[in-house]
């Protein structure tokens, strides 16, 4: 560890935004091994690209998440990727079940899973990882305004699909 | 947006995304420490796709590439050497050979009678021969010479009553 970052402060910045990281990896990956090895691969790149005492800049982590993930499904054989990522999301947790928020937190997973990947990683990156729509326009190459209307529908259909869910 | 949107937007942001298991999140924290890469990182913030980083990437196999070439291009030339001994050995220019005698000369002959391991007798002539081949360079007044001893049997029909 050099002098700038230290140990303590990258623990804590990852610590913080880790369940962001792996929620948007999870969204991208076949199964919970690949999202976990997407985060870390990204973690580590932003790591060596920025050291001079600096955290990295989450949304080149997410860049970074996104580009390998479509590496990844690149090289693997498409159906049967489709066909084991639907399987292993139906058995993932993607948000934390409070006893309070246990039901919501299922239908809005069911809901995100039924979304186009164009709206699911911008209402993800938004609400989830916090990012601004000029960050997401960095993350996914679309220009902002588009990331702005995604986010729009994307917000919409969310709330029909989930109202379905519900019933 | 709405205030129904923004509601909706709220009650979302209310949910947080799930915690990685512990073990993981410390493999993460510790992923830096392990990488064999950690001296470099003083180095400051560097591009993602540098040309640089595209040269060091092709440096490794092109070096490998490289001395496999010079490899088969070295055993090539041994060979080349090996099969044709009639080089100057500084290796400058090979010699023309303008005069080349091949020739044998015959030792001793005799005549020997042996027994198959069937019991029949058989006889033969045995002659010893030294082939001989000079190869002259008269431009560069070098002679090459060889001598090889050779033996030759030659059976003989026993003529049996």
């Amino acid at each position: 560890m050099d002098d700038g970052l230290t140990q303590e402060a990258w623990g804590q910045w990852v610590r913080k935004h880790a369940p962001r990281l792996l929620l948007f990896a999870r969204q991208l990956s076949r199964s919970e091994a690949d999202a976990q090895d997407l985060v870390q691969d990204s973690l580590l790149a932003a790591w060596k690209r920025c050291a001079d005492g600096q955290v990295p800049p989450l949304s080149a982590v997410f860049t970074t998440i996104r580009c390998r993930a479509i590496d990844w499904g690149r090289r693997s054989d498409r159906r049967t990727a489709r066909e084991e990522s639907v399987q292993e999301s139906q058995s993932q947790v993607w948000f934390d079940t409070h006893v309070e928020d246990r039901e919501m937190s299922q239908w809005v997973q069911s809901a995100l899973m039924k979304l186009p990947d164009y709206y699911r990683e911008v209402l993800t990156l938004r609400v989830w990882g916090e990012l601004t729509f000029e960050q997401i326009a960095e993350v996914t190459g679309a220009p902002p305004n588009t990331v702005a209307s995604r986010y729009r529908y994307g917000l919409a259909e969310l709330r029909k699909l989930a109202r379905e869910v519900k019933v | 947006m709405n205030p129904e949107e923004q509601a909706f937007e709220a009650e979302l942001r209310r949910l947080r995304p799930a915690q990685p298991p512990e073990e993981v999140l410390a493999q993460w924290e510790s992923a830096p420490l392990r990488s064999d890469r950690a001296g470099e990182l003083e180095q400051g913030c560097r591009p993602a796709f540098s040309i640089g980083a595209l040269l060091r990437s092709w440096y490794r196999p092109a070096m490998a590439l490289l001395a496999l070439g010079l490899l088969v291009a070295g055993w090539r030339v041994w060979v080349r050497h090996e099969s044709n001994p009639i080089v100057a050995s500084n290796g400058t220019a090979p010699l023309v050979a303008d005069d080349v005698i091949i020739d044998r000369q015959l030792v001793a002959a005799f005549e020997g009678l042996a027994e198959l391991p069937t019991g029949e007798p058989i006889r033969f002539t045995c002659y010893e021969w030294i082939d001989r081949v000079t190869v002259r360079d008269t431009a560069r007044g070098v002679m090459i010479e060889s001598r090889e001893p050779r033996r030759e049997l030659v059976p003989a029909s026993l003529v049996t009553y």
